[in-house]
């Protein structure tokens, strides 16, 4: 009996199992391959080189340069976009004027939602071309709003400055994921007990003691998701600095993170393509992203409260 | 109420994934589509050689064309109308893609198109092909028979330019099509209206930049985002008419010390004096190229540095009446060893044939058609720009003030044109030098001499980079 339940459920993966090794485990493995060679992407045969970019890939500056901003990206991306995720989310469903014990958010809350979640619908290619022209230092929306409230906006644009690109990249990538995890906690919020919120606001709680004492542990298992989410975008952050800053080197290099970099390596019609290399930055990727990811799971865990 | 739960399974499914790396891991999903196919080289086609055919192609043998898709976007109609009129049994394919560099699989799997049109933001760099062995030799093409005239070869009707830009270690195998030449843009009928005449000395350039300034315009500006590079290339021209052809081709071929040269210090000192007087539009450095020159063909900027693609470019934004004209950009001083007519002007737009096509002798059939006085007639007028081959510029009926205005710059350049090609060629010398050590002495991060060594460095790290192929120029 049990025999043919495995049969019937291998039968079903096989085909999903063959294309996922043929395009995702086959080119990973190649990448790997590839970063023990020479090859330039253009050649028909490559030589095996041993450690050689691995080696290069330690003593390459730029490199470390990029990894530094994925690192910075990696501690700021997440928590500022939960942190105002949690403060929507939490504005939206509970954050509302109480009447007696009942606990509702702000009016027009699902109007809201719609206008933080649009964003996301829009693809990262969209976004950054927008707010491309948002910055534009010559009459864009973002200068313009700067000097509407006093502040001189940069003399080299947003875009220009070495000490403010890359947060204007940073701006640009919060303002787009935000709305889905204002979606993610709204949904967690709602499948919290109505009841608790009730005895907390009988024993007199403020909103900001139910946000981080009630709140925040209820839903840790969303936020700890949101931080390896986030966290992955982090250290990958490829479009929109590819498309805001093509030339990071023009900033000082201080938008360049590891995913533009392999790409300026391996694929940018500027450099002179060496497939090899970029593999060999490409896998020093992979390892960095599995292990924050495996990090993270097994930092985060915790009991869980089941609602009885 | 609160009990523990260790949530294997999903835990463990989550494992699993990430040991199969279905995670999406950054990078490695663009290295997924870089994988060689085996394969060898293919068969090439071949035909007999004959007076109509002295290239000796198989006259029934498929070509497949791949175009870029930008600027000066064609399939060239026409082209395909001599080519099949000529070999009806030749099914011509052609295709258009911005993005060239997505031939690459095919290339390193040796099944490359029969020509392509390499250019664009996603070009395949030039090195990379010549490096790996790529690109099939053009020299039989020159040496044939041109299609207007059996008795005069390709070689003799085309511009003297096309073979310096295009030869690489002593081989032809890259054919530039289109001319351009490089100066100081500007709108004929705004400096009409002030009395305002281009200056041809620096110098006076920067007192002219303070009367621009008078008058509410920024004097120049450049697209600091992805192009500050223009500026490098205006500062090698000023640099190369005050000392010479023999400096920029010191510096393309990497010669000692090559950007601490007299010449080359005082242009970039040049460029610190314009900068720091305010003479760029502010905000340049972090703008796109298209932002900048949207602002000059509105009026608020008085000259900007570009090319000969500059007008088409810009044709959408550009009001009617704002003539845009090119001006050589100005000597550095009196005693400069070239005249002030000299200009920066190459054969620019690459064109390969791919020396593992199945139809190699095919592509080169047509560049011959390419290269017809008609057909490359036909070219100029759909896109607006000059090409390699004399009688077609000399016929052609100039109805735009732009193309105009480079036509008559290249006559009375005469034989005092340069080029140069470290920008193009080498990729981190483009990067370092021309896009970082620019884009901070623009913006007053660094002065002419912290420019200079950034550059000497960035040209001392490629020189000794043994990954990156190096190429004498003559």
């Amino acid at each position: 009996m049990h025999h043919r339940k495995y049969r019937f459920i291998i039968g079903f993966l096989v085909a999903p199992l063959a294309l996922y090794v043929m395009f995702v485990v086959s080119p990973n493995i190649q990448a790997v391959i590839y970063s023990f060679t020479d090859w330039s992407g253009y050649s028909q045969t490559q030589n095996f080189v041993g450690l050689d970019n691995y080696v290069r890939l330690v003593h390459d500056a730029d490199f470390w340069t990029a990894l530094t901003h994925n690192a910075v990206l990696l501690l700021v991306l997440p928590v500022v976009t939960i942190s105002l995720g949690l403060l929507f989310a939490f504005l939206l469903n509970i954050g509302g004027t109480r009447r007696g014990s009942v606990v509702r958010g702000l009016r027009a809350s699902r109007f809201y939602s719609a206008v933080y979640f649009f964003p996301y619908l829009l693809s990262v290619a969209i976004i950054a071309v927008l707010w491309q022209q948002a910055y534009n230092p010559q009459g864009g929306l973002v200068p313009g709003a700067l000097s509407a409230v006093g502040i001189t906006p940069p003399r080299d644009g947003l875009l220009g400055t070495p000490s403010l690109a890359l947060w204007a990249c940073v701006a640009v990538a919060v303002w787009q994921a935000v709305g889905f995890y204002v979606v993610l906690f709204s949904a967690g919020m709602a499948s919290i007990p109505r009841d608790i919120f009730e005895a907390a606001a009988l024993d007199g709680v403020n909103r900001a003691t139910l946000l981080f004492r009630i709140v925040v542990p209820l839903l840790w298992d969303n936020i700890q998701v949101a931080f390896v989410y986030l966290g992955i975008i982090a250290l990958d952050f490829f479009a929109i600095v590819n498309i805001m800053t093509p030339h990071p080197e023009s900033v000082g290099n201080s938008t360049e993170v590891i995913a533009h970099y392999l790409f300026t390596r391996a694929f940018s019609g500027d450099t002179n393509p060496q497939y090899g290399y970029a593999s060999a930055i490409g896998v020093a990727l992979f390892f960095l992203t599995l292990t924050l990811a495996a990090v993270m799971f097994r930092a985060s865990r915790r009991e869980k409260v089941e609602y009885a | 109420m609160t009990t523990f739960s260790a949530d294997r399974s999903r835990r463990a499914f989550l494992r699993g994934m990430l040991a199969g790396g279905l995670l999406v891991v950054p990078g490695t999903t663009a290295l997924a589509g870089c994988a060689t196919a085996g394969g060898g080289t293919q068969e090439q086609a071949k035909g007999t050689e004959s007076k109509e055919n002295p290239l000796g192609i198989d006259t029934s043998a498929p070509l497949e064309l791949v175009f870029f898709q930008g600027g000066l976007a064609t399939e060239m109609d026409w082209v395909q109308k001599t080519y099949g009129k000529l070999y009806p049994n030749a099914k011509i394919n052609a295709a258009s893609t911005v993005n060239i560099n997505s031939l690459q699989p095919r290339f390193s799997a040796g099944q490359p198109p029969d020509m392509v049109n390499d250019s664009g933001a996603q070009k395949i760099p030039l090195s990379g092909l010549i490096a790996g062995g790529q690109l099939a030799d053009l020299s039989p093409l020159f040496d044939a028979p041109s299609l207007d005239d059996p008795d005069k070869k390709v070689r003799d009707t085309v511009l003297p330019d096309v073979f310096p830009v295009g030869t690489f270690d002593g081989k032809l195998l890259v054919f530039n099509y289109v001319l351009s030449a490089y100066g100081l843009w500007y709108s004929s009928s705004l400096f009409a209206k002030n009395g305002w005449k281009m200056p041809t000395e620096w110098s006076e350039l920067m007192a002219f930049a303070e009367e621009m300034k008078k008058a509410g315009l920024s004097p120049m500006g450049y697209g600091g985002v992805n192009a500050p590079n223009y500026v490098t290339e205006m500062m090698i021209t000023m640099a190369g008419k005050a000392g010479g052809q023999d400096v920029v081709k010191a510096i393309d071929n990497f010669e000692p010390n090559a950007w601490k040269q007299d010449a080359v210090k005082q242009a970039a000192a040049a460029v610190e004096e314009l900068a720091r007087k305010g003479g760029f539009l502010p905000g340049s450095q972090g703008m796109k190229h298209t932002e900048a020159q949207t602002q000059f063909v509105q009026g608020k900027v008085g000259c900007y540095p570009s090319g000969s693609w500059l007008e088409n470019e810009m044709k959408k934004d550009t009001p009617a009446g704002f003539d845009m004209v090119m001006a050589p950009v100005p000597r550095l001083s009196s005693s400069d060893k070239l005249p002030y007519e000299a200009i920066h002007a190459n054969a620019g737009e690459p064109f390969v044939v791919p020396a593992k096509a199945k139809n190699v002798r095919g592509g080169l059939e047509w560049f011959r058609h390419m290269l017809s006085t008609d057909n490359a007639k036909a070219y100029s007028e759909a896109t607006g720009s000059l090409t390699v081959v004399k009688a077609a510029n000399d016929k052609l009926d100039l109805k735009s003030t732009a193309l105009k205005s480079v036509k008559d710059a290249l006559g009375k350049a005469g034989n005092n044109t340069f080029t140069f090609w470290f920008m193009d060629v080498y990729g981190d010398l483009k990067k370092n030098a021309a896009i970082a050590a620019m884009s901070d002495l623009l913006t007053g991060r660094t002065n002419a001499d912290g420019f200079i060594t950034a550059a000497q460095a960035a040209a001392d790290k490629v020189a000794a980079d043994a990954n990156v192929t190096k190429f004498k120029r003559s």
